[in-house]
């Protein structure tokens, strides 16, 4: 008795237009708001030092970015690949630079740099202090030529990293010209204010 | 026999299949599991290398460094923030007779109340900072961080650091 009722119920069949529905437009929101940018922060780690009070936001476009790590080594890039091949050579090569000459560059083991230890990214290096403040003018002006837009320069210090090495960045930036730029930093949890 | 020659019945059969199809048609299902599969990674793809959370930047402009910038500023208006190698932080108040006073051992907070009380009586404050080379980019952040916080001008300026500040430093620990 009980096998001929299941039969004669017809197999359920879940409608799944509203969920792909649904998903679709979730799948929408996120490939509208994904970036997609050469994935410089991935490459090398830093630690980002906190702090509470910094309601701007790091700028999406034009952006040179200038990372310290706590071995004293300072990478540069930008975010638009033809920037980079024009300056550089290399579509992309990372630029980098060790201002003290007393301690080795940290990027000649590729350990210190990720915790993968490796880097998908040639390292273009610059020995000569006179050579990298014509590549950070360089940089600028070949984003201005091909964008148009004034680049906006950003420093992603690791917490770790001495002062020493930024004042020398902060030195190099100001004889550049290059004056206006920010500190990248993580907001403060729990913040007091 | 006669079923099979019949054309009658041929053609009655004919029609019979046609509609039984085109009732079947009218019922056209496609089976979504697959393309909900795939859409289902994408979306994981794209929920995962999405970066919801831009950072902060703090935002800084040095002076232009030319030497027609370069302006003479009263002792009585500055504060010389110094930070020491092992991270202690001194604060000492300019004098207007070009010396200064004797440096006091602060913690962040302090700095800040400190700040904000002189930044009150002066308006016109000016805070020198001068950092240890060897000590860490975190405590740079952090000074910058509280100055501002503390409700008052934001006026300083980074100096390096020279032998008369690590000898103002020995006197509140190095």
């Amino acid at each position: 008795m009980r096998a001929v009722k299941k039969k004669r119920v017809p197999p359920q069949e879940i409608d799944m237009t509203p969920y792909v529905d649904v998903i679709m437009l979730i799948l929408t929101f996120f490939i509208l708001t994904a970036q997609f940018k050469a994935e410089l922060a991935e490459d090398i780690q830093v630690q980002l030092p906190s702090s509470g009070n910094d309601t701007t936001k790091l700028p999406e476009r034009n952006v040179m970015t200038l990372v310290v790590n706590k071995f004293g080594d300072i990478f540069v890039d930008v975010d638009n690949i033809n920037v980079r091949e024009d300056v550089i050579g290399d579509a992309i090569g990372l630029a980098a630079y060790h201002p003290d000459s007393t301690t080795q560059p940290g990027w000649t083991n590729p350990a210190n740099l990720n915790e993968k230890g490796e880097l998908k990214r040639p390292i273009v290096a610059f020995n000569d202090r006179e050579k990298f403040k014509k590549l950070l003018i360089d940089f600028r002006l070949s984003s201005k030529n091909i964008t148009g837009k004034d680049l906006r320069i950003v420093v992603k210090g690791d917490k770790d990293a001495d002062i020493g090495t930024i004042q020398d960045l902060m030195d190099i930036l100001k004889e550049t010209k290059n004056t206006r730029f920010s500190f990248v930093t993580d907001l403060e949890q729990g913040n007091k204010e | 026999m006669a079923s099979v020659g019949d054309t009658g019945g041929q053609e009655q059969r004919g029609r019979k299949v046609q509609k039984w199809n085109k009732r079947k048609r009218i019922g056209f299902h496609i089976d979504m599991t697959p393309y909900v599969d795939v859409i289902m990674l994408l979306l994981t793809f794209f929920i995962m290398t999405t970066t919801l959370n831009q950072p902060q930047v703090m935002q800084i402009n040095l002076p232009k460094g030319d030497d027609a910038d370069k302006v003479k500023v009263d002792m009585g208006n500055v504060v010389f923030i110094r930070v020491s190698e092992k991270g202690n932080i001194g604060l000492s108040k300019g004098k207007s007779d070009g010396t200064e006073e004797q440096p006091i051992k602060v913690n962040l907070e302090q700095m800040r109340n400190y700040l904000e009380g002189w930044g009150k009586q002066n308006p016109d404050l000016i805070m020198i900072l001068k950092f240890h080379r060897k000590a860490k980019y975190d405590l740079m952040i952090s000074v910058l961080d509280e100055i501002n916080k503390a409700d008052i001008e934001k006026r300083y300026s980074f100096s390096k650091i020279e032998e008369p500040d690590l000898k103002v430093l020995e006197v509140i620990g190095g």
